[in-house]
Parts: C-alpha cells; structure tokens; sequence
C-alpha cells in the first residue's frame, strides 16, 4: 500500500473510531458555527470536550440544516475508552512535538503537540477533519481561549482569510486592529476598551478578510489577562476562569457569556494601532509609517502563528499599506485610552 | 554559477516601499535589507546569477563592477549565513525582477540588518516539521539530556 493510500485508509479508521467514541456512554454534542459566514459543524465525543471547545465560539453557534463546509469529529480517548487505530507510522513514538504536513496538501495533515497529545487528520477534499486527544483533562489554557487554531489558521487560507496575532475593538460600523508583541498592552487595552462601552471582536488572533477594504471577524471571545493584569479589573477578576493554575497562564474571560452585547461578529477594519506602555501619565495617537505598521503587524503574526499561506506576508502588507496605523502611547491614566480609540473610530 | 531562490517555507520575504523585510520562522529573526540591497536581493532571489546582477547595479548606478563587486559577494554570504537564500530549484525559471527603480540616487552599500531578539515572538508550543520517516521522539528537556 502506498504511503497515501495508508494515510486514506488511517482516516477512514480515525473516522469509524470516532463513531464507536461517539456510541459510548460518554458526552456527545454536535453544534453548528458560523465562522466568516461559512458553516462549521463540529462533533464533539468524550466527557469535558464541551467545555474546553465551545464556549470560546458560542457566539458564532447558528442553527444549520444545510451541508456544513468543513466538519470536525473530536474525540477522547480517555473518557470513551476508544483508542486511536494504528496509525501508519512508527507508535511507540507518539510522544513527538511534531507536524506532518502529508505531500499531497489537499489531504492530510498531523499534527502531535507536546505533552497534550493529539492527532488532527485531515481530507480537505471531502471537507472533513478528525481529532483524537488521548486525555481531555491534559489541556493548557491556550485550548480553553483558543480552541482549534491550528485547524482553522489552515482551512481559511481557501477563502482568503488569515489569522492575525492582534486584539480587536470596534464601534456599530468600524474596527481597529490592536497589533503588537506579548505584553505590549494588547490584551489590556482590548478588554479595556469593551469594558468601557466599545464593541469587543478580540484580544490576540483576530480573522481577517484580506480585501482592499480588510473585514474583521470575530473568532473566540474570549479575553486573557495575567493574573497580576486581573487585580486592576476586579469586576473581571471574579469571572476569570483558570482551568490550569499551576502552569503559570493566562486566566480566561468568556466575553459573550458576561458582556454579550459588547461582541460584534464582524466589523470593516480601519485602522491598525500598536500600543506601547510609556510609563507617563498621558495617552495619545502618533501616527506610524507604513512599514512600521506592518513590522508590528507582521512580525508577531508570522513568528507567533507561522503560515502555510505563501503570501501571508504580502497580504498582511497590503492592510498596512491600505489602512492608517498609529502608535498607540498607552499612559498611566487609563480612563484616557478608551476616548482616544473612539474618537478614531469615529472618524471613519 | 549556484542560483537562488527565497529560503521557502521558512522564510517570508517582502518589499515594502524601500525596503525589504525577510522573516525566519526558523529562527525567530527577522532582517531588513536596505539600499543597494534591495536590487541585489529581488534579483538574486528571482534567479539572476550573482554576477549579473552585479553588473545590472553597477550599470543602473554609473559606477564600475569591480568597485561594487565584494560588497555583493560579502552581502550574499550574510544571505546565506541567516538562511534567507537557498540553491534554485533546477525546475524554475528564472523571473524578472523588477529592480530599476530601487537603483535611483548615489550608490550605498547593501545593508542587512539583523534583528534577533525576536524569540519571545515565537509560539508557545513549537511544531517542527517531519517526514513520516522521521517522526520525531519526545523532545528532551534539559533535565533529561
């Protein structure tokens, strides 16, 4: 047998053992999403999947009788007692920190991550992707906040989308991308700016429609501070969850379960802004050159994320040379940052 | 003569107004080409061999070859170096750079800038690439080397 055929009869087996996890007494769900107004059907089978994978989209749950576009099978092996089959390489090295992208890029690919183990077989032609996950209970925070990143960075390059490191806030028609490294206030000041009346589409990976006129979406809603970030919100800090406290990481904030009038699905993009802490006591907007707007936008995005996208870079490009960015000089006096990013807005 | 193509998938090239920015997912730098540069890397990247594209800079900027002519060969092997380059794949043909343009003014060397205090940028939970054959075993911690 080929090494395609054996990868094509691995996902057929991937895929009946997904149907025995799914007959097994454990928690079965099946919701719809509507994820750049494309339906995604996702499939969940083993106790606990639930919670870790749906509450982070919930806002985009529709209620779909049609063919979905992509269908994901999810299911834990812990829970159901339904191992993965054999898979057609080498299983007593499954504790690999691996990708394999098959060479046939419309069909498979795998993935192994780390000490959370699982697998993601893909066959993009018949629009289908399974997951095994030995030990549902072995997540990181990262899967709460962000579930299925991996998945969808790849599947929406079709549709000429991508996925940006940057927070996003909006107004009723418009959106500014909050671009920037780890730590440089993107987290804070998107959080900030919904708790202050401005419509929230993200924190850190924001969906793109790279048009001349760039469409933001809204993929997870949910928010991440530091803990030591949490004390400065404390009506935040009683709705923070942190599945994992011993690992050191963000706590969670499910925007649409606590502020679901401050989500917006979908919002055009204006203008990119890259917040920088100044340590003085006053906020303002100095506007950036175009390169250095897509060095903020860019270089986080690719380094943090990674793209199968070969023009990833040259589309990032043209939404910063078709859009305004600015330097955003976060000051002390928070109550400043909020007005400054309205008044921007509300310029468009 | 070796020919080159961008280092792909690792590296993410792009020209922006006067300068060309290359990102190494690989490493986790990041490098800024500027001047005379410029030119030199949207031909060598297209599939000019190193010495013509020498000759079309030293033709476009008025100036003789053999003056320009180590500053290319030491540039390119910073290009090399940092892993922005790799040999041409036999079976691609070489493309016109557009390049004219960026040779406009008085000749400045070719200027590579190399930013390396970007590893913090990387994911969390790094993935590497592999062969069937070669899926890798459990990456050793410092405890267990």
């Amino acid at each position: 047998m080929s090494s395609v055929e054996s990868l094509q009869f691995f996902f057929y087996e991937m895929k009946l053992s997904f149907q025995n996890a799914a007959n097994s007494k454990c928690e079965r769900q099946t919701l719809d999403f509507s994820i750049a107004e494309r339906i995604v059907r996702i499939h969940l089978a083993g106790n606990g999947l639930s919670t870790i994978i749906f509450p982070a989209i919930k806002h985009l749950q529709v209620y779909q009788i049609n063919q979905p576009e992509l269908e994901i099978f999810i299911w834990d092996e812990k829970s159901t007692g339904i191992p993965m089959p054999n898979p057609p390489w080498d299983g007593s090295q499954m504790n690999g920190n691996a990708k394999f992208v098959f060479p046939h890029p419309e069909m498979f690919q795998i993935n192994i991550s780390g000490n959370r183990e699982f697998i993601t077989i893909g066959n993009l032609s018949a629009n289908q992707i399974i997951i095994w996950i030995r030990d549902v209970t072995n997540t990181m925070n990262h899967d709460y906040a962000a579930p299925l990143l991996h998945i969808f960075k790849k599947w929406v390059i079709n549709y000429g989308l991508g996925i940006v490191h940057a927070g996003c806030v909006g107004n009723e028609q418009s959106a500014v991308l909050i671009v920037g490294k780890g730590g440089s206030g993107k987290s804070t000041t998107s959080i900030l700016s919904a708790l202050n009346g401005l419509y929230y589409l993200s924190d850190d990976y924001t969906l793109l429609k790279f048009d001349k006129k760039p469409i933001a979406y809204c993929l997870y809603n949910t928010g991440k501070l530091h803990s030591a970030q949490l004390t400065r919100f404390p009506q935040l800090a009683k709705l923070a969850i942190n599945p994992n406290p011993q690992l050191n990481e963000k706590p969670i904030i499910y925007m649409q379960q606590h502020f679901p009038g401050q989500i917006a699905k979908k919002r055009n993009l204006e203008a990119i802004i890259a917040p920088v802490v100044t340590g003085k006591s006053e906020s303002r907007l100095v506007q950036l050159s175009a390169l250095d707007t897509l060095k903020s936008l860019a270089l986080s995005t690719l380094l943090q994320l990674g793209s199968e996208d070969k023009l990833f870079l040259k589309k990032m490009a043209g939404v910063a040379k078709n859009l305004p960015g600015y330097r955003l000089e976060l000051g002390t006096d928070t109550s400043q940052i909020t007005p400054l990013i309205t008044q921007l807005l509300n310029s468009y | 003569m070796i020919l080159f193509q961008v280092n792909e998938p690792d590296v993410s090239a792009e020209l922006f107004e006067n300068e060309v920015l290359a990102i190494n997912l690989s490493s986790g730098h990041y490098h800024s080409m500027r001047f005379s540069a410029v030119p030199f890397w949207l031909m060598i990247s297209n599939g000019y061999t190193t010495d013509a594209a020498i000759a079309e800079i030293a033709k476009y900027y008025g100036i003789e070859e053999s003056i320009i002519k180590e500053d290319f060969y030491s540039f390119l092997n910073e290009l090399i170096k940092s892993q922005l380059l790799k040999e041409r794949n036999s079976e691609m043909v070489q493309e016109i750079a557009d390049f004219q343009t960026f040779c406009a003014g008085k000749y400045e060397k070719p200027l590579l800038e190399n930013y390396m205090d970007m590893k913090d940028l990387i994911l969390l939970d790094p993935i590497h690439e592999v062969d069937i054959i070669g899926w890798p075993n459990k990456i050793k911690t410092d405890k267990e080397s």
